[in-house]
């Protein structure tokens, strides 16, 4: 199937719209926010005099106006404050909400807000957290084999530390929130989230108001990336509480300033890992310490610590594991998803470990990644059968994409014969679990209505946020009901008619609200045979059954001769007159699901997606700066639902992970701040940084181990091959010095990180 | 009375309309909100429209700054039929696009280059479209899309 993006002639004419678009209602009211000074403080007394005689004020709202409880936590581990009383905990936190007849009238009422603090000293590291004890809960850990008699029965052993930095979302459209008050004492929220039902949720415990009378409508967002799963919640709620107490539909704008300032990022991590393996490559032991920032709330730091734990072992058997996980509670924006969900920053740690392993014994990483690939019986750590492991299969096909031999004696080549440029191969396969760890979200449903004239009208559980979830949900529903996809609507995700929404995550959104789907239109096709039964009968004077109708083009047969046939839309509308319900809800769970948390075993994840991808990078020994030349990616998608709008993800997420370990960097000051606060201070990858040489293989044959119509997941997994390129760096870097265990390249690899590994290397080598 | 055109309309500006930012004046005062406000300060290029078929952002320039000038918005570049233009089709057509925040301002952008130069190298496309961020694409199908418009482009020049 080829379908095309079915908002993509509305992007292209500008006609789309996206919150704040829409023919606002008048007495529309803008709030600004007051924003916490410090990253740790108490806050003293707040004085909104000086605003209250700005013209156009309406009021200052703050932790006391808030009629239900003050907690806008995700799950139950955390309290966190919609508007602090007492102590603020990270700067850029909201503290107070100005609501006025426009946004610079809010905006000036805003900065007029007098608040007074007691500045405490703010926790911002994760080697402070340490020091200090500040985890969210006690370590989580995986174990299996001996580890002790693993290093034991090595050859060698090697180990260190690695860290990688945090990263912004930068969704193109920025937090926002269009509230307005219903009649009976509710709210109906406009709101650019991944999670409808946690805003509904929440925002109803903020006001005191039972879930129902609280209603989401998500029509698209602009981007989100995890940036909006759970820190959609917050602002939501904070235009929700404005046109409570306003009784005026309210609109609450981030601008790019704020968002940077205010949110989460990725979450940083500081690993230790020590690996022990033999002459021959074969991995024994691997052991890995993950600390990771999780900022001032837990968030969904301790799902996304499981994951990268759960990830630790990537693609590779390890007889003898331990990983363990401490989450740290520092003074920064509560850290949160983004595209991952810390699987990069586990995985990133042990493919440099096994890219040690390699330089160490003098073998091809490519190699050592072969020989330790998962193969059929293995199990992972936690105790999970890798069924179906295809890793050895996507690396063959990429050695043979790429040339590899041949590349690596180019590379070589080039490095003997340029003084001042140097190139490197960086290759790392994917092996990335799909499902939530959080095995409850793993559900999903729909709402299919056709009406009389045979026009359908489908509402998921999914947001679409641009994976063009919409267009393979509505792929999924026209293939069983045999019509054309013009003829389905997608309606906005509604919590009226979609409720108990899980988030539009962890790479599932296809997969639960596409089989429910699958179920709904399944309902409803057997519903139309039996009416079709009757038809054919009264019409054509023909028996058929209902097990040998056929739906198709729109139309509808009364077996596979085809002799006899109707349009959809006339069976429908008999179908009606008969007494029909043309209506159905569809829901799908995942099944299999567990894990036990003691014991650290379980199956987390429904399947794996696979792959392989290479990079070629040249860097400049005088600036640092470089060039991605090459990328080869193979990418395992089974039977893919739409394998344009895969390919579309699988670059989109490249770039992500390509920003992620080059170019994008968050530095912090000592008060807690981020330094990047603007596209122009925080650079991501634009159209100039992909290369013309990028090849894209999808691999297509169906694996039994797979989702909805034999499709794969394939918003996150693809994000792993953009690692490829820090890999490639530290490789021409090594080239300089293939003997050297000193190579000290940061992560992100900043051209400035680059030339200081250089540089570093240099005046240890004399012979350069 | 001071005028400008947009989309081939005359429009007559106040002397308040003057001083007011050109991307809130579109979006708010016309209700064209097809140019996007990415950042604000001119370092996304989701704002972008055409002034006399150049890529102007504006977010960063006062209404003044089109008196008497051509202004092409994304609302203004369908064909005068209602179907697609060129750089428009190929967008839907390679699947170039995603969230669709970015789309307006890079079609705009990638429309100016191709009427400026109807055979683009790759080189040339990136050049002319690396101020304009996506975050969700990776960018490999908007350069097949402004290479399959090009064709357009070059056919219309040859007529």
């Amino acid at each position: 199937m080829t379908e095309k993006h079915l908002s993509g002639k509305l992007h292209v004419c500008g006609a789309s719209r996206f919150i704040g678009e829409t023919h606002l209602p008048e007495h529309l009211l803008h709030i600004a926010l007051v924003y916490s000074e410090y990253a740790h403080a108490e806050i003293l007394s707040i004085d909104s005099g000086k605003a209250e005689v700005v013209e156009g004020f309406v009021c200052c709202l703050t932790s006391r106006d808030i009629p239900g409880e003050n907690n806008i936590a995700h799950g139950n581990n955390d309290l966190q404050p919609l508007l602090p009383d007492v102590k603020v905990e990270y700067y850029g936190q909201p503290i107070g909400v100005i609501v006025a007849e426009n946004k610079l009238s809010a905006e000036e009422a805003a900065r007029n807000i007098q608040v007074e603090y007691k500045e405490l000293e703010p926790v911002l590291t994760i080697e402070e957290a340490v020091l200090r004890g500040h985890f969210y809960i006690e370590p989580r850990k995986i174990e299996c084999g001996n580890v002790e008699k693993g290093f034991a029965d090595s050859d060698y052993s090697l180990s260190g530390e690695f860290e990688t930095g945090a990263q912004e979302h930068l969704y193109l459209e920025t937090q926002r929130c269009l509230a307005v008050p219903d009649d009976d004492g509710g709210v109906t929220l406009h709101s650019s989230t991944q999670s409808m039902s946690e805003v509904q949720t929440v925002a109803a415990r903020i006001l005191g108001l039972p879930t129902h009378k609280v209603s989401v409508d998500v029509k698209r967002l602009g981007g989100a990336f995890g940036g909006k799963e759970a820190q959609a919640t917050i602002w939501a709620s904070l235009a929700a509480l404005a046109a409570f107490h306003t009784q005026k539909p309210v609109l609450l704008c981030l601008n790019r300033m704020e968002d940077f300032i205010s949110t989460g990022k990725r979450h940083p991590f500081k690993n230790k890992y020590k690996i022990g393996f033999n002459a021959d490559g074969k991995i024994n032991v691997y052991q890995v310490e993950l600390y990771s920032n999780g900022g001032a709330y837990t968030d969904l730091s301790i799902a996304i610590l499981e994951r990268a734990l759960y990830h630790s072992d990537h693609a590779y058997y390890i007889p003898n594991a331990k990983f363990t996980g401490y989450p740290c509670r520092t003074n920064l924006p509560p850290n949160t998803a983004f595209r991952g969900f810390g699987a990069p920053q586990g995985i990133i740690t042990t493919e440099f470990a096994i890219q040690r392993v390699a330089d160490f014994l003098g073998l091809d990483a490519i190699e050592i990644r072969k020989k330790n690939c998962y193969i059929t019986g293995q199990t992972t750590p936690y105790g999970m059968e890798v069924l179906e492991p295809v890793g050895r299969e996507m690396f063959d096909e990429l050695e043979t994409l790429s040339d590899y031999h041949q590349l690596r004696h180019e590379v070589d080549t080039f490095n003997k014969t340029h003084k001042y440029n140097k190139q490197g191969i960086g290759v790392i396969p994917g092996k990335f679990g799909i499902s939530f760890t959080a095995g409850f979200l793993n559900q999903g449903s729909v709402l299919i209505w056709i009406y009389t004239d045979g026009s359908i009208s489908l509402s998921h559980g999914g947001i679409e946020m641009g994976q063009q979830v919409n267009t393979k949900i509505a792929q999924i529903a026209a293939n069983v009901l045999g019509v054309s996809i013009n003829r389905i609507r997608i309606e906005s995700a509604n919590t009226k008619r979609v409720g108990n929404t899980s988030p539009t995550a962890a790479s599932t959104g296809s997969d639960i609200n596409g089989y429910a789907t699958l179920d709904a239109a399944t309902r409803l096709k057997k519903r139309l045979s039996n009416q079709a039964v009757k038809y054919f009968l009264q019409h054509d004077s023909i028996v058929t059954f209902p097990d040998s109708v056929i739906f198709r083009d729109d139309k509808v047969y009364s077996d596979a001769t085809k002799d006899n046939s109707c349009s959809f839309g006339e069976l429908v509308s008999f179908a009606y007159f008969n007494f029909t319900d043309l209506g159905a809800h569809g829901y799908y769970f995942t099944p299999g699901i567990t894990f036990d948390h003691k014991k650290g075993k379980g199956k987390p994840f429904y399947y794996f997606v696979f792959g392989a991808s290479l990079s070629v990078m040249e860097i400049d020994l005088l600036t640092g700066e470089y060039n991605l030349k090459k990328v080869v990616i193979v990418h395992d998608a089974s039977s893919p639902l739409n394998q344009e709008v895969d390919s579309g993800q699988i670059y989109g997420a490249f770039a992500q992970g390509y920003g992620l370990c080059t170019m994008e960097e968050l530095p912090i000051d000592q008060k807690g701040r981020y330094l990047a606060v603007t596209p122009s201070t925080y650079k991501i990858p634009t159209i100039s940084d992909i290369p013309d040489d990028f090849t894209l293989k999808q691999v297509t044959d169906r694996r039994s181990q797979a989702s909805v119509m034999g499709s794969k997941a394939v918003g996150e997994p693809p994000l792993i091959y953009g690692l490829a390129p820090w890999l490639a760096i530290y490789d021409a870097v090594r080239s300089l010095n293939p003997e050297s265990n000193q190579i000290n390249l940061k992560f992100p690899a900043t051209p400035e990180a680059v030339l200081t590994a250089v540089n570093k290397l240099r005046r240890n080598n004399d012979s350069y | 009375m001071t005028e400008t055109t947009i989309n081939n309309e005359q429009i007559s500006l106040s002397e308040a309309d003057l001083q007011t930012n050109l991307l809130t004046f579109l979006r708010d005062n016309l209700h064209l909100t097809g140019a996007k406000n990415g950042c604000g300060i001119g370092a996304c290029g989701a704002c972008t429209v055409l002034v006399d078929f150049r890529p102007v952002r504006s977010c960063v320039v006062k209404v003044e700054s089109i008196v008497g000038k051509q202004v092409t918005t994304i609302e203004g570049l369908e064909n005068s039929d209602g179907s697609l233009s060129p750089v428009q089709q190929a967008f839907v057509d390679c699947g170039a696009i995603q969230c669709g925040f970015c789309t307006p301002g890079m079609v705009l952008t990638a429309h100016a280059l191709l009427l400026r130069n109807p055979e683009p190298t790759e080189s040339d496309i990136t050049k002319a479209l690396r101020g304009n961020i996506c975050r969700c694409t990776g960018y490999r199908q908007i350069i097949s899309a402004v290479q399959q418009a090009a064709t357009h482009y070059k056919k219309k020049e040859s007529l």
